[in-house]
């Protein structure tokens, strides 16, 4: 095994550990804002690691960079996804778990506007 | 098969029963935003099981197929977010 595969396989399998994270926190957590949480941070990560091993796995300055800038994608998309899901689930009153008791966004959002 | 791709392989089943996981939350999901955030991460999924493809199979001019399908997830939760947003009473 080459040290470009031992690279791929190390960057790959720590990618679908953060996937798998992810996945079990969306199948488990308690409530929407929780699981974009998981979404957000945890499946970003888990794609990013992924994609590193396909660009170290070529060993081409090409492929490297083409990995670079959808990584460059994924970091700058997924959590603008994330939050936008969060924001229309607060935005349709959808309810947090009982135990998220003091909502400190509760009567400050402009409900004409959609502004703080 | 070599050790190399035996490991490739079995990431990849890891891969899809991670996706199974999410499938089971887009399908029960007690609200359309917990949908959303599902279907999310199952682009995500979608896109990682692609880049685990594009090494066993060696074919580095598949990995355009990646950025179609990071751009077609991210579009898509857009969409079904302001939808909702929009379509409150």
């Amino acid at each position: 095994m080459t040290i470009l595969e031992m690279l791929t396989i190390f960057f790959a399998t720590v990618g679908v550990a953060f996937i798998l994270l992810a996945s079990f926190g969306v199948l488990r957590l308690p409530d929407i804002y929780t699981r974009v949480h998981a979404v957000g941070k945890a499946g970003t990560l888990g794609v990013i690691g992924v994609l590193f091993g396909v660009g170290f796995y070529f060993g081409s300055l090409l492929v490297l960079a083409k990995m670079l800038a959808l990584i460059g994608f994924f970091l700058l998309t997924s959590p603008v996804a994330a939050h936008m899901v969060g924001r229309a689930a607060y935005l349709t009153k959808v309810k947090a778990m009982p135990s998220n008791a003091p909502d400190e966004l509760a009567g400050r959002y402009d409900e004409q506007r959609r502004l703080l | 098969m070599s050790l190399f791709e035996t490991i490739i392989a079995v990431l990849m089943a890891i891969t899809s029963v991670s996706l199974v996981m999410t499938t089971i939350r887009l399908l029960i999901g007690p609200t359309i935003p917990d949908r959303a955030a599902a279907l999310d991460l199952v682009m995500g999924h979608v896109a990682a099981l692609v880049a685990l493809y594009v090494i066993f199979v060696r074919q580095e001019i598949l990995i355009d197929a990646l950025i179609v399908i990071a751009i077609l997830g991210f579009l898509g939760t857009v969409a079904v977010a302001r939808y909702i947003e929009e379509g409150r009473s």
